[in-house]
């Protein structure tokens, strides 16, 4: 008889890639939450990158293998590593630990109400933070967001009360390389008819997706610990968005796992994009 | 005309800071969310069948082949029973019962061994 590791292939690994800082504060009930459903890899909003490197200092992240992405890059420093080297150690550091580590990547999601207002924010945190998301109602930030290098992801929300994409932004980031978040915490709540409004509003913005085959991540923005999902659930729950489970298999990891591993190695060697530094 | 139905037994695992909800509980809970997405004619269909439910909070469930990923979707849409904050976790997904049952095994003894040095470490 197997054990149950051997039952597991790398398929198993997840990604969360919203969540809140008030998840963190139980480190006990999170790692047993977390422990037996693979997931390793957390974007944490509205921590930046001194905070990531004081709470894995700490002695309790220190008793549950807390770690950052950064710190486990460092450890190959000397080494000629490309992109895929650095993803393919992130994968091995994982099962090595036996799925029992949690990797840290810091995180914004900004909500302005102006381009003005975004555009301010962005000089400000770009060197604060891994990942920057932005969430709004207004189409035209979105469309501004969309075409700007320092912005990772738009956030959409399954219940808002209007539909926040159209073709021309979805077009837009497919031209930038950009993805879409999907947060499917919506799909767990209790009231039917707000279930309901989004299965309907998510089935709509995929349509939009899948018609000009824009990249896309799905993510559970946890409100508890007792929401979080791993990939193959997170997956499975998008069905009923009309996602086939087939072209949701990068969603879950691999696209996180490479847009974080992007923007550490343009933070750590002061790149603006790919190989053109920047100065001073 | 024989139709051979094929089933797919899928091993779970209940996760609380509370006291784990007894079987009753549970199925109540999935039967429930799987009528409200969908409906009590996808529930017939799906052919629900739980089995091997011991106290540390592992079981199997068997469903029609084509009624997997419906099913996951619900284990994955609870959050709660009975007001008690929980987590339904799918560990394994097999088409045959004994290997199930031989999986749920290994677990049990891996559960027991985890809350033993668990207990040791906490004396000490």
């Amino acid at each position: 008889m197997k054990d149950p590791e051997a039952f597991t292939s790398d398929s198993a690994l997840s990604c969360e890639n919203y969540v809140s800082v008030d998840n963190l504060r139980n480190l006990k009930l999170f790692s047993k939450i977390v422990k037996p459903l693979r997931i390793n890899l957390f974007s944490v909003d509205d921590l930046n990158l001194d905070n990531v490197n004081e709470l894995i200092t700490s002695d309790e992240a220190k008793k549950y293998n807390v770690t950052s992405l950064i710190e486990i890059c460092n450890r190959t420093v000397g080494k000629k590593f490309g992109l895929m080297d650095f993803r393919q150690t992130i994968r091995d550091t994982i099962i090595d630990a036996n799925f029992d580590i949690h990797i840290l990547i810091s995180r914004k999601t900004l909500e302005e109400d102006s381009i003005e207002n975004l555009k301010r924010k962005l000089s400000e945190l770009r060197n604060k933070h891994e990942i920057i998301a932005v969430k709004a109602d207004d189409i035209k930030i979105l469309k501004w967001a969309a075409h700007d290098r320092r912005v990772d992801y738009i956030t959409v929300d399954l219940l808002s009360s209007h539909l926040t994409i159209d073709k021309a932004l979805c077009s837009l980031m497919k031209q930038h390389n950009k993805y879409f978040e999907l947060t499917l915490s919506p799909l767990l709540l209790s009231d039917n008819k707000l279930v309901s409004a989004a299965i309907r509003s998510g089935k709509k913005i995929f349509k939009l997706i899948s018609s000009t085959n824009t990249h896309f991540i799905l993510t559970m923005n946890p409100k508890s610990c007792y929401q979080l999902r791993n990939g193959i659930q997170i997956r499975y729950l998008a069905q009923l968005l009309d996602i086939p489970f087939n072209r949701s298999n990068k969603s879950v990891f691999d696209n996180q796992l490479i847009i974080a591993l992007k923007n550490t190695m343009k933070l750590d060697r002061s790149n603006i994009v790919d190989g053109i530094r920047e100065d001073g | 005309m024989v139709v051979i139905t094929r089933d797919r037994y899928v091993v779970f695992q209940v996760l609380s800071e509370e006291d784990l909800p007894n079987l009753s509980l549970i199925k109540a809970k999935i039967w429930d969310e799987y009528q409200k997405i969908f409906g009590i004619s996808g529930t017939t269909g799906a052919g629900l069948f739980f089995d091997n439910y011991k106290e540390g909070g592992t079981g199997i469930i068997r469903c029609d082949h084509k009624a997997l990923s419906n099913l996951m979707a619900i284990l994955s849409r609870i959050t709660n029973i009975s007001n008690k904050d929980v987590i339904l976790i799918p560990l394994y997904t097999t088409g045959l019962v004994n290997k199930a049952k031989s999986y749920l095994k290994t677990l049990e003894k891996q559960i027991i061994k985890e809350l033993s040095e668990g207990n040791r470490n906490g004396r000490s």
